[in-house]
């Protein structure tokens, strides 16, 4: 059979489709294999952009380079860039003589419309517990005209011994929070992008056809959001491989585990040491590709050459990331476990005091809280020996949906009430978790529930006439339902079937209703069970 | 057994602007519920109870305080409850569900449609592909049919909404039911109306292209359309300059069913550098198909399904592909 060889990015996806158009195989950075003579379809994608290509395959090899140079970029990455030194020297000027720990911010959208005045559209930041100490961005800002877009930067004193902190953006009639991780030793880097271009309509439409709404001139930016890590110093424009950092962000976003080809993954061993935030994404990718392949789809497999080229199995891997992870985000743990090591009396060889510390650094540790993303991973891994206090709402989505689900009094994370009275159900801003403004009591959620099933009874009222007066257009009358309904002498309207345990919960609060029932309404409403029990003794 | 369907078309949203109090209405949104309702009433022979902005199966909605405005999420699951809470084992063959409207996916394995009182910063909604699953597990219909017309971006402030309070009356053993899922585009990502209707009407873009499979676009050769080729027109055609992703559906679930049968390939024209009466050759290697036809006019005309074709002839030759995204005349 004749050899297919595709060369692309390390970090895009390919997919190879027969002559059906059918999916016969996929891969991470490059594909190489024989194929059956005939007709394909080769696409490659990177962060959302796609190129194809179409061939014959016969009785030769072939080779196609199909590379994607340009996509729709948040960060700065520098081929993108019309001026890398003049954006670099953008962010010096912010960041000034800053020698204490800082977030740098850094906006950038079309100048023909942006607000020089207010750039970042009213944006603040403030540590996680203390809105009086917001910073609004606007008002350190600097300017630059680079291109044809407008370039802002600022850079805030970030402690982190009061993180996390939260951005707060405002976005038209919503304004929205999330956290941002501030780790010692590390700078964090927001960068925004105010969403004028609309590359999805592009994308998505011919040229005679049209978009639905969009924001009208002159309305508050829309931003998107990415958020990295570097050493103090370090350069803000991401060249050559760097760019995996935003094709990582945007995998993370779409639900694409493209962290399964030898190079992704041993970035992510070796890599995160400049970015933990590169660390915290890819691991979130490599389980999720680890779950599919354990799941059945061997496209998602762990190849043997790179098990090879790593000496590592998969949970291998997941475990030096963890222990690595936990060093870089909390070093003074980490200083603290090896000097416990040592000086616990037993004799060890430094290689032994390595393995001992990496096994320690798997796990949390009640006496050090950590980052909730940090946790999460951990509960990903199967690395959550004992319950952990989720103290601050995390920084990815994917994160805090994790923590939710294993929320319980009998689980192996707690979620408070009050940490839900800040957050709510919450939302995303891309892979990020983002919340709105405001108190999201319990009660207040309870409440909503409570209207969801009443209005249930009352719309089941009316549907019920409808089936009994026999209306009908030209669409069939809904017969089944008819037949249903005569059957079995009415239709069984919630307000009846609302169990009791429910109305338990509704009405009187948790110690009224069975575990069941808590269950039920948790799991309906994709809610922490632990905000509908009574608080562990510990937790109180 | 007869099929049965719920179909849905929310247009209305009088509060879901940007700034919280005006309208952020879908011009197309009900038309192609009743577009979608055709077929199911002429080729699939379906039960069809149709929910849109307008009313319930022909009827007017009535507002109140309680439900000033309609169709609300309980609307939707009262059209769902009767299937639901039968004590019927089976209800039929095969339940097709079908939703346009303002949506959001809440993560990349689902969809919700917004319902019609969504006021920014809230935006009540139904995860409809919740009821498929938990219909996967009982014996009611043996296979289930979930499109939707929506967008899967992300919101801010919402609470998913499964359906509550289901108990396992007829559960399932063995294999689930069959599951054909497909969602109007990628997670993240908006999906689009145009003037593509009749005399420029808006409509839906991907229940435009949804229809035009079920109606011998993806049909094999023997003109029936089967899940594995209307999931790949689907996902497949023409990339347009830009390039991106968001184009094309998604299409989570396509377990092996079929939709229709004796439906004819549309025609395409393509266009050809060569001499007027020059013979045309068309095949699909590795497959069987050869094809004839005479240059006219600078094109050459065909009937055919989804994949990837060569023509060759007067000295020309090109690959091009038929997807949901390929034109009528493909230059």
């Amino acid at each position: 059979m004749p050899q297919l060889d595709v060369y692309t990015n390390d970090d895009a996806e390919v997919f190879v489709m027969n002559a059906a158009l059918s999916r016969v195989a996929r891969s991470v950075g490059g594909f190489s294999d024989s194929l059956s003579a005939g007709l394909y379809k080769i696409r490659v994608v990177r962060a959302g952009t796609v190129k194809e290509q179409l061939i014959e395959l016969t009785a030769k090899p072939q080779q196609l380079h199909l590379f994607v140079s340009q996509f729709s970029a948040i960060a700065p990455i520098g081929p993108m860039l019309t001026d890398v030194a003049a954006v670099q020297t953008l962010a010096q000027k912010a960041l000034g003589k800053q020698s204490k720990p800082c977030i740098l911010v850094l906006a950038h959208q079309r100048a023909e419309t942006a607000d020089r005045e207010k750039p970042f559209g009213g944006a603040s930041i403030f540590p996680w517990r203390s809105t009086r100490r917001a910073v609004r961005l606007d008002n350190r800002r600097r300017n630059a005209s680079i291109g044809d877009e407008l370039w802002s930067a600022v850079a805030v004193r970030a402690d982190p011994a009061d993180g996390p902190f939260v951005l707060e953006l405002n976005q038209g009639a919503q304004v929205s929070r999330q956290a941002v991780l501030v780790a010692e030793g590390w700078q964090t880097r927001i960068f925004l992008r105010a969403g004028n271009a609309d590359t999805a309509v592009g994308a998505a439409a011919s040229a005679t056809e049209m978009h639905g709404a969009r924001a009208k001139q002159g309305d508050t930016p829309q931003f998107d959001v990415s958020i990295q890590m570097a050493r103090p110093g370090a350069s803000v424009v991401y060249s050559d491989h760097w760019e995996t950092v935003e094709v990582a962000r945007n995998a993370l976003e779409r639900g694409r585990a493209i962290f399964t080809g030898e190079t992704l993954v041993s970035q992510l061993l070796y890599e995160k040491f400049d970015n933990p935030i590169t660390g915290l994404t890819g691991l979130h990718l490599f389980l999720d590709a680890k779950e599919r392949s354990e799941a059945g789809d061997a496209t998602y497999e762990l190849k043997s050459t790179t098990k090879k080229a790593l000496s590592r199995e998969g949970q291998e891997i997941a475990d030096e990331v963890l222990a690595n992870l936990t060093k870089l985000l909390h070093p003074d743990r980490a200083a603290a476990a090896e000097k416990q090591l040592k000086d616990d009396g037993t004799r060890r060889e430094y290689w032994e005091i390595e393995a001992a510390l990496q096994e320690v650094l798997l796990y949390p540790d009640p006496d050090w809280p950590e980052s909730p993303d940090l946790t999460a991973l951990r509960l990903r891994a199967g690395r959550c020996k004992q319950q952990v206090f989720v103290p601050s709402p995390a920084m990815f989505r994917v994160s805090w949906d994790v923590l939710k689900a294993n929320a319980a009094r009998d689980g192996l994370t707690w979620i408070s009430r009050e940490l839900w009275s800040s957050t709510g159900a919450a939302g995303s801003r891309g892979p990020y978790l983002a919340w709105a403004r405001g108190r999201h009591s319990v009660e207040r959620t309870l409440q909503r529930v409570r209207d969801q099933i009443e209005k249930q009874s009352y719309a089941q009222v009316f549907i019920q006439q409808v089936l009994a007066e026999g209306r009908t257009d030209t669409a069939h009358p809904g017969a089944a339902l008819e037949a249903v309904i005569a059957d079995h002498g009415g239709l069984p309207l919630e307000s009846a079937a609302i169990r009791p345990d429910l109305e338990a919960i509704l009405d009187s609060g948790e110690d009224m209703a069975t575990e069941t029932a808590k269950h039920e309404l948790a799991a309906s409403f994709s809610l922490p069970l632990s905000i509908l029990q009574k608080a562990p003794r510990n937790k109180l | 057994m007869a099929a049965s369907a719920i179909v849905v078309g929310i247009g209305s949203y009088p509060k879901f602007g940007k700034d919280g109090a005006s309208p952020n209405d879908l011009h197309g949104a009900v038309e192609d519920a009743k577009a979608v309702t055709k077929w199911l009433l002429e080729v699939a022979k379906a039960e069809v109870t149709l929910i849109t902005s307008d009313g319930f199966n022909g009827k007017a909605w009535t507002f109140d305080h309680i439900l000033p405005i309609r169709p609300i999420g309980a609307d939707l699951n009262a059209a769902f409850d009767p299937f639901a809470k039968s004590n019927a084992p089976a209800m039929g063959d095969r339940l097709y569900v079908y939703v346009a409207g303002h949506g959001l996916a809440p993560n990349p394995r689902t969809r919700c449609l917004i319902t019609a009182e969504a006021q920014l910063p809230l935006v009540p909604n139904l995860e409809v592909p919740a009821w498929i699953d938990w219909f996967t597990t009982q014996t009611r219909f043996d296979e289930l049919v979930l499109w939707m017309d929506c967008c899967g971006t992300q919101a801010l402030d919402y609470t998913p909404t499964k359906p509550t309070g289901l108990a396992n009356v007829a559960s399932r053993a063995g294999q689930p039911a069959r599951v054909f899922m497909a969602f109007a585009s990628g997670f993240g990502r908006d999906s689009y109306e145009g003037p593509i209707g009749p005399g420029g009407e808006m409509r839906g873009l991907f229940t435009a292209r949804l229809l035009k499979g079920l109606e011998g676009g993806a049909a094999d050769d023997n003109g029936e359309v089967r899940s594995a080729l209307l999931a790949n027109f689907l996902r497949n055609g023409s990339l347009n300059a830009a390039g991106g992703e968001a184009q094309f559906a998604m299409v989570p679930h396509e377990d092996d069913m079929v939709f229709a049968a004796n439906q004819p390939h549309p025609i395409y024209r393509i266009r050809v550098q060569v001499a007027d009466g020059t013979d045309m050759l068309l095949t699909s290697p590795p497959g069987p198909l050869s094809k004839a036809a005479k240059v006219k006019d600078g094109w050459v005309s065909f009937a055919l399904g989804v994949g990837l074709y060569k023509l060759k002839g007067g000295g020309l030759e090109r690959i091009f592909e038929i997807g949901a995204t390929t034109p009528a005349d493909i230059e």
